[in-house]
């Protein structure tokens, strides 16, 4: 690397950080990183020294990496290597040079669907448990993003191809966010059981800070009370959650959570009403939701939405004498949008493009005119 | 039919939501032609108008909602029984209006029912 002093420059993708900013939480995952290649070192050392059965005294002295800035261009951090480590007499330098670059073809491997082919010794792949676990669906560290070819980029997908490559691993943690129930509550053992959307079931320690909401989750469990559940998630060879390692948050969903909705209509069967209707493709309806999270007024109750025959969706609010709906036509991106007063028999009617902002303007102006925002 | 006869019309389960129909439950679909279906009061109650959409028909429903003759008259749509493809078998006719006009009347014709409260709904 030109600048002596950089260790390693990583670049960090996805929409949390667009704004040049680094949540904390993965700032946690470079100290991961930073141990890995020290052990890393150490075992490149003795593959190298056959004769020797340990690494010098002082070997690791003084490696710490420290990060220097963060970059705009997404999010850029350069890693530095201590001064002491950086200078050409270093006699350890070179090691935790091999280590970082193993690591670094390793992550390329791994992100191009190749085997690692031992670079990295098993009992070192369950760091990648640790390094990236909080990195969410769109998120990635490319680890050489001057060598855009080598894609070296850690995200979920190459993670768990990390760790699985060790014989001695079963489970990848990852950011995980669940909808569920809470069918159970063990006092006697401090645990509580969560049931997933396929009806299955994962054992949960008590977790305090949540109790009044886990309990009023239980207590309602008959009426269907979900709960949304964020944090760190164990996941198995077929990719099953079977424990949380961590939970960052534990909310009672809103019964019209949008995204909830719009799984749910997702996984509807075609022929719905009895004919060909068809349902919209996942990908259409994510879309949406994406656009309605960005653009619509938070401030506004949320709509109920329905499939509609013509394959689309529609979204309903009835407030106070008004009857609302939005047809919203997938393919076209296109809406059309119909207020209605039922007491005077008055209405508004707009066809709007979904893709213009000012059309989501439109929506939220009509709808504030009609319905009290929070 | 009489003015006061009750005209059923079934919510389809995807129709639901918390509890709620949509306000497509009166409104046309695309291959209705501009006819909504419903069952005539006169010959069946609204329980046996699940059954036989359930059991004959065999399609899938939430319940009956129902509005009356002369509500549908109110909002000048035409209403007749024409027992085609089961005797009973009526349509609310929806032809000729507007878009607008046919979310209109289609919701005015939901919040009548409404007022009334399901007819027959499935625990």
């Amino acid at each position: 690397m030109a600048d002596s002093s950089i260790f390693i420059k990583t670049k960090l993708t996805g929409r949390r950080f667009e704004d040049h900013t680094v949540p904390l939480d993965i700032l946690e995952d470079f100290g991961a990183f930073q141990n890995l290649v020290l052990d890393l070192a150490k075992s490149i050392y003795l593959e190298e020294n056959r004769d020797k059965k340990r690494v010098p005294n002082g070997f690791s002295d003084d490696f710490t990496l420290k990060l220097a800035s963060i970059e705009e261009g997404s999010s850029i951090l350069k890693i530095l290597l201590p001064l002491a480590l950086s200078t050409a007499n270093s006699a350890h330098t070179d090691y935790f040079i091999k280590a970082r670059d193993r690591v670094v073809a390793s992550v390329s491997a791994a992100a191009n669907g190749r085997s690692i082919g031992g670079a990295i010794p098993d009992s070192l792949l369950p760091y990648f448990n640790k390094i990236g676990r909080r990195l969410k669906e769109d998120e990635s560290i490319d680890f050489n993003p001057d060598q855009p070819d080598l894609n070296a980029k850690l995200n979920n997908a190459s993670r768990a191809r990390l760790v699985r490559e060790s014989s001695n691993v079963e489970e990848v943690t990852q950011s995980i966010r669940i909808i569920g129930k809470i069918p159970l509550v063990d006092k006697s053992r401090n645990q509580y059981a969560i049931e997933l959307e396929d009806n299955s079931r994962i054992t949960n320690a008590w977790t305090p800070q949540y109790r009044d909401i886990i309990n009023e989750a239980f207590e309602n469990f008959d009426e269907g009370t979900r709960v949304s559940i964020t944090g760190v998630g164990r996941l198995n060879r077929q990719n099953k959650l079977v424990s949380f390692d961590n939970i960052d948050d534990l909310s009672i969903l809103d019964p019209l959570d949008v995204d909830l909705r719009i799984r749910e209509i997702a996984q509807m069967q075609n022929g719905w009403l009895g004919g060909d209707e068809s349902i919209p493709s996942t990908e259409a309806l994510f879309w949406f939701a994406n656009h309605f999270n960005h653009n619509f007024n938070r401030a506004l109750p949320k709509p109920y939405i329905f499939p509609t025959a013509a394959g689309g969706i529609r979204l309903e609010w009835r407030h106070n004498g008004y009857d609302i709906s939005i047809d919203v036509d997938l393919e076209a991106q296109a809406a059309y949008l119909h207020n209605y007063n039922i007491a005077n028999d008055t209405e508004e009617e707009h066809d709007l493009n979904l893709n213009t902002k000012t059309d989501w303007d439109i929506i939220n102006t009509s709808l504030e005119a009609t319905i009290p925002t929070a | 039919m009489t003015p006061t006869t009750k005209l059923h019309r079934q919510v389809s389960v995807s129709w639901i939501q918390n509890g709620e129909p949509t306000s497509q439950t009166f409104k046309p679909t695309p291959k209705d032609n501009s006819k909504v279906s419903v069952y005539n009061g006169d010959k069946y109650t609204a329980q046996e108008a699940f059954i036989h959409y359930t059991t004959v028909i065999t399609l899938q429903s939430s319940g009956c909602v129902s509005v009356e003759c002369q509500e549908c008259s109110a909002e000048s749509l035409n209403f007749v029984e024409d027992n085609d493809p089961y005797d009973g078998h009526s349509i609310i006719d929806f032809t000729g209006l507007s878009r607008g006009e046919t979310e209109r009347k289609a919701k005015k014709l939901l919040n009548l029912a409404m007022t009334r409260g399901w007819m027959y709904k499935v625990a």
